[in-house]
């Protein structure tokens, strides 16, 4: 029994800071749709901040407290609302979940800079030394603490919400944005103060668990995935049941321990278990919840589309791609040609997004882990070079896929993220790192005891061996997965895939099964994660347990979702930019910069949901791509360079100016030869003279976005005949 | 034991590749202590020191290429030849790296960088390697660029001295196809560790050998606890065997396992593990661990009141944090640790540990000492002694040959005797138990009881684990 106060008492101390969490998580999405990845962050730049007023610069530990959770946080948390958050309205689920991501990666790359990760920060409790006993337990005056703010919080925001004029505005905007601002409500402001009281939250959370764990950026802002769980137990937006959720999470983690020796089995095989406890409460709690609760957000108009492919650029960007990485790898330095050769892998693996995300509008947060189970595929089965392992990696993934998708499939926006949130982290904390078992006479070992080595496959009798051939031959793969996704959005399939994203419930009145749909795209997705994982684990050659991680699977999906996650130009884009480390190699006194801007790009998404790809460059090159002439005059050019370069005429480093300069001024040059010509006709040149035609006033309406794509003039034209205020679209 | 912290901080920095920026707890370990000394191999230097020492003081003063107990391993000469890759009539190219230019725990592994630039230039002022200067290419590895650093590496370097990676397997397939041979401070991986042409100077054995350290003698000095022992393992499926070949050696030692769990990374609650051990009256404990870990579990151990009568744990531990941030509860126990080599704090009865002291100051000024700048200078000085016995012969196979052939390696008594080789060798049977106290670390002559100079060496020290490695 009394064992059992122990865990009761061991448990509510971890709950009281979950809760408080937790609470702080629902509040900010409940009036303001946000769902914040960077809560735990925010709780971290708090301890470290606490740190150094209190022990960096001796302050007094209350008021270091006070001026870290009631004034600093809060005001950060208003910056926050009025920089970034304001503008993410009217963006997709996907939008606002990266930019939040974003910002994860920029809080740690902004406290791994400028607070040395090297150098010890030890930080001691409120009252070290003091405890008092209760029950038999002996409980530190911090965790005391602790529990006593759990319990003020929870009344203080129930005062909060139901005593004042604040609280009540705050819940109007949570029943009906627009209405509340009908009737005199400023939601602005009131997103404000609930953006706020979050990151006072946050803090509170942070400064409180840091003494027990260590101050370390990456272990405090992972915490928080613990209290997903107890975010969804509230449904997101019942306080009273989250900080319950809180409270059963926190006694389910140490019960959890404290009783699992009293099953009869190692403990090596459930250790990964019980360590993503909360994420297994998180993973039943989903499926538990009754449906109709689940609506997350409408998605009411959105300032996302998703252009068609044609079949001729579908094909060239497929050639253009295998001709381009033939020619980089004759110049790219054999060194160099490691880390690059990693390129076209995780290119695939971003590909797997767009149908997936992109299209059908299902956001899934454990592409990566698909990856890895592409990875354990080879390993165990590509080893002899065989090329039958892809196809195998792709239909053990796509099963997989499958079996994540089925109990997901009433699930949808932010809801479908955490769940498949849930799948990584499981994958990364039990499933990999599953110890060697023997069943049925048979002996598996899932990661092969943490290291991987993934051989290289004979192909026609070609052996892909040195970094080179890997590189030319992952291009090879890219493009036809690249073929493959553009088929399918071409298809009818990819139509229902997109009316999907659209409206669900459209879909089913249609007679269409929206579940069917679904399940698809998770294995056509899967599948293509799995065969990316596939060929990024043989340019790997060793891949580790951590580059398969949860994180590393969000960077990916971030600097997707900044590329566009409509665009193919933005796979290749997050290949290149994870596998060469650009700005690493560049600047390589800045490293920490390198996070900082990636976040920075990321947050800039609110003004431009369909990543800078369509936005600044496929626009100036789709004049281009309508004179077979300018295009051929840009392979001939390209083509020259390179061969100069083969020649030894120019160093590398000119040829890599020279190439990328071509490109860069090729629509310029294009539209300077248009302009010396005299304007042809438009019966012979369509869309060349599209570009002047939109900016003077349209001669009818009615031909507006038929012969030539909607410009944004052209929508405020329109918006202004039919009388309609404008969407705000810049 | 010094390549599992080093794993482990590995592989929660490559949980961030590249661009972000990551994962858990784990990653924050700094990997150095582990490496420095941990497992086993500290020795001989202790003995040597004493003799040794004691010799050079009576006879005649240190000359300037002198490092300890070894005599002129720098000096003038007439060396000639362009013997090999990197080997001209004047000068030596070596290379030798880490990977502190990564993003995720900057400054990883620093003090190695930092040791190898203060060996080179105190060497080359005392005269070079038989009158060839030597210089130094540092590859900063930054953990994720590994492939590319060996790659050019092959292109420059004689040898690689005195380096180590986070994420070495991933420049193991360069290294070799290039035939450049390394003596490293440490390596992690198993494939890095039994690569052809690697050897240690002080090895990290990952074979069955495995060195008992004070477990075995606190078995003499209080049998009363052996049926008490608590054991703390680390889920992580790379490190997990290394733990369960330390808990089978100290059963077979006769201690007897009441308390047994895994922690998996990011650990936020350290309270029910403290709990089970309270619960279950562990006496002695242990842990495999990054140095947080072992401060957390303290922490909760503090808590819940109960702090086990011993607490025995690898090198890893060996780590200023330890004492700043536990400090006074290390008095409520008696916490020890295997060594390799006399503390810094300790470094004026050890004439070689002295000089690394003294040579960093001099030549990398305000630069800290770190456990594996011993490793890194270890590994300089075998390269440089067998450099000169080579003599104008200098050939990567020579050098090889040369570091391989010696037994009982304390590079002039700065650590226990070793045997230089791949980490399919065993480890050394001598240690030096320490003890941390509030006031820092202390050699702790109860739990060492020497039997050669500083040193205990007894050769029941070493023993078979069976079964291990499980791979």
């Amino acid at each position: 029994m009394q064992q059992f106060i122990n865990y009761t008492f061991s448990g509510l101390t971890t709950a009281s800071i979950y809760a408080i969490a937790a609470m702080g998580l629902v509040l900010t999405y409940t009036t303001t749709g946000v769902f914040n990845f960077s809560h735990g962050a925010m709780g971290m730049l708090a301890a470290f901040s606490y740190w150094q007023l209190r022990f960096g610069w001796n302050w007094p530990a209350p008021i270091a407290f006070v001026v870290v959770v009631l004034l600093i946080a809060p005001l950060f948390g208003a910056l926050l609302e009025a920089v970034i958050m304001r503008r993410l309205d009217g963006t997709s689920a996907t939008t606002k979940l990266v930019v939040t991501i974003s910002l994860l990666l920029s809080f740690l790359g902004l406290s791994a800079w400028v607070w040395n990760p090297l150098k010890n920060r030890p930080l001691r409790r409120f009252f070290e030394g003091d405890v008092v006993h209760v029950l038999g337990v002996r409980l530190p005056y911090h965790q005391v603490f602790a529990l006593l703010f759990a319990g003020v919080v929870a009344i203080g925001l129930r005062v909060l919400l139901y005593r004042s004029r604040l609280g009540i505005a705050m819940r109007a905007c949570v029943d009906d944005r627009n209405l509340a601002a009908l009737n005199g409500v400023k939601p602005n402001r009131v997103s404000m103060a609930s953006w706020s009281i979050g990151a006072s939250l946050a803090a509170l959370s942070g400064v409180l668990v840091s003494p027990t764990i260590a101050l370390s950026g990456p272990a405090l802002t992972l915490l928080i995935i613990n209290t997903y769980a107890a975010a969804i137990i509230g449904r997101l937006r019942n306080l009273p049941m989250t900080f319950v959720g809180a409270l059963i999470l926190g006694l389910a983690n140490d019960y959890s321990r404290g009783y699992a020796n009293k099953i009869n089995i190692d403990v090596k095989y459930i250790s990964g278990a019980l360590a993503s406890t909360s994420i297994i409460v998180l993973f039943i709690v989903l499926l538990l919840l009754p449906q109709s609760r689940l609506r997350g957000l409408a998605m009411a108009r959105v300032r996302e589309s998703s252009p068609k492919p044609s079949r001729g650029g579908a094909l060239g960007f497929a050639l253009a791609i295998v001709a381009g990485a033939v020619m980089v790898s004759s110049i790219i330095p054999k060194g160099n040609m490691v880390n690059v050769s990693q390129t076209w892998g995780l290119a695939i693996i971003a590909l797997s997004m767009i149908p997936l995300i992109g299209y059908a509008g299902q956001i899934s947060l454990c592409q990566l882990s698909f990856a890895g189970i592409g990875i354990v595929v080879m390993q165990h089965l590509g080893n002899h070079g065989s090329p039958w392992a892809f196809v195998a990696a792709i239909i053990i993934t796509s099963l997989v896929g499958v079996v994540v998708a089925l109990p997901s499939l009433r699930l949808s926006g932010i809801y479908l993220a955490l769940s498949t949130a849930a799948f990584a982290v499981f994958m990364d904390k039990w499933v990999f790192q599953f110890p060697k078992f023997t069943l049925f006479g048979h002996s598996f070992d899932i990661s092969n005891s943490g290291s991987f080595t993934i051989k290289s496959t004979h192909l026609f009798g070609i052996h892909v061996q040195t970094h080179r051939d890997l590189f030319i031959f992952g291009s090879v793969a890219f493009a036809l997965a690249a073929l493959a996704v553009a088929g399918v959005r071409r298809s009818h399939y990819g139509q229902r895939l997109i009316a999907l994203k659209d409206s669900e419930a459209a879909c089913a009145t249609l007679g269409m099964n929206p579940k069917v749909a679904k399940l698809t795209v998770f294995a056509l997705s899967a599948g293509i994660a799995g065969f990316g994982g596939a060929i990024y684990g043989q340019a790997l050659r060793a891949p580790s347990l951590g580059q398969l991680e949860f994180l590393q699977g969000l960077s990916i999906l971030m600097v997707m979702v900044i590329g566009g996650l409509n665009s193919m130009g933005a796979a290749v884009f997050t290949g290149i930019f994870m596998a060469s480390q650009i700005f690493q190699n560049l600047f390589p006194g800045l490293t920490q910069l390198q996070l900082v801007t990636i976040g920075l790009a990321g947050i800039g998404l609110g003004k431009n949901p369909n990543g800078f790809i369509r936005k600044d460059i496929r626009p100036r090159w789709n004049v281009m791509l309508k004179y077979p002439a300018a295009i051929a005059a840009v392979v001939g050019v390209q083509t020259g360079i390179w061969v100069l370069k083969l020649n030894h005429i120019i160093t590398r480093w000119q040829y890599a100016i020279a190439a990328l300069a071509a490109l860069a001024i090729a629509p310029e040059v294009l539209s300077a030869v248009l302009r010396a010509r005299p304007v042809p006709t438009e019966a012979t040149t369509g869309a060349a003279v599209e570009v002047p035609a939109a900016r003077s006033a349209p001669v009818s309406p009615e031909w507006l976005g038929i012969d030539a794509p909607f410009t944004q003039d052209a929508v405020d034209e329109l918006d202004r005949r039919l009388n309609l205020p404008t969407l705000g679209l810049r | 034991m010094q390549r599992y912290l080093q794993k482990k901080m590995l592989v929660a920095s490559v949980a961030l590749l590249s661009l972000v920026a990551a994962s858990c707890g784990r990653s924050t370990s700094k990997a150095s202590p582990t490496t420095t000394a941990s497992s086993g191999a500290t020795t001989t230097a202790a003995i040597v020191s004493t003799s040794a020492a004691s010799t050079a003081s009576t006879t005649a003063a240190p000359g300037p290429g002198d490092w300890g107990s070894i005599k002129e391993v720098c000096g003038k000469g007439d060396a000639k030849g362009a013997t090999d890759k990197g080997v001209t009539d004047t000068e030596i190219t070596i290379g030798s790296g880490a990977d502190p230019g990564n993003t995720i725990i900057p400054g990883l592994n620093q003090g190695m960088v930092d040791a190898a630039g203060a060996f080179v230039k105190w060497c080359n002022d005392a005269g070079g390697i038989l009158g060839r200067k030597l210089k130094l290419n540092d590859h900063d590895a930054a953990l994720f660029n590994l492939g590319k650093v060996m790659t050019e590496a092959c292109d420059t370097d004689f040898m690689l001295v005195g380096d180590g990676y986070g994420l070495d397997a991933t420049g193991v397939e360069a290294r070799t196809a290039c035939k450049l041979p390394q003596i490293a401070t440490f390596t992690v991986s198993a494939p890095a560790g039994r690569a052809a042409g690697s050897i240690e100077a002080i090895t990290n054995s990952d074979s069955e050998s495995h060195l008992m350290g004070p477990l075995r003698i606190l078995a003499k000095v209080d049998p009363a606890v052996m049926p008490f022992l608590g054991y703390l393992n680390n889920q992580d499926p790379s490190l997990n065997p290394s733990g369960k070949k330390d808990q089978t050696a100290a059963e077979q030692l006769g201690f007897k396992t009441v308390y047994y769990d895994e922690f998996a990374r990011g650990v936020d609650n350290w309270r029910p593990f403290a709990e089970g051990v309270k619960a279950k009256g562990v006496q002695v404990f242990s842990i495999f661990n990054s140095v947080e870990q072992t401060i957390a579990i303290i922490k909760a151990f503090n808590d819940v009141g109960y702090l086990p009568k011993y607490i025995v744990v690898n090198a890893n531990d060996y780590d200023p944090k330890l004492i700043s941030e536990v400090g006074p509860l290390l008095d409520k126990t008696t916490f020890l640790l295997v060594s390799g080599f006399t503390p810094f704090e300790k470094a004026d009865a050890n004439p070689a540990v002295k000089q690394y002291l003294d040579v960093l100051a001099k030549y990398a000024p305000g630069k800290k000492p770190e456990a594996l700048g011993i490793n890194t200078t270890s590994a300089f000085l075998l390269w440089a002694q067998s450099a000169k016995e080579c003599g104008s012969n200098l050939t990567r196979d020579c050098v090889m040959g040369k570091a391989s052939a010696i037994k009982e390696w304390t590079a002039g008594g700065m650590h226990t005797p070793q045997t230089p080789g791949s980490t399919a060798g065993h480890n050394s049977e001598c240690f030096l138990a320490l003890q941390a106290t509030s006031k820092g670390f202390e050699v702790s002559a109860k739990f060492t009881q020497p039997n050669q100079g500083d040193l205990n060496c007894d050769p029941a020290n070493s023993a078979k684990i069976p079964g291990f490695p499980k791979s």
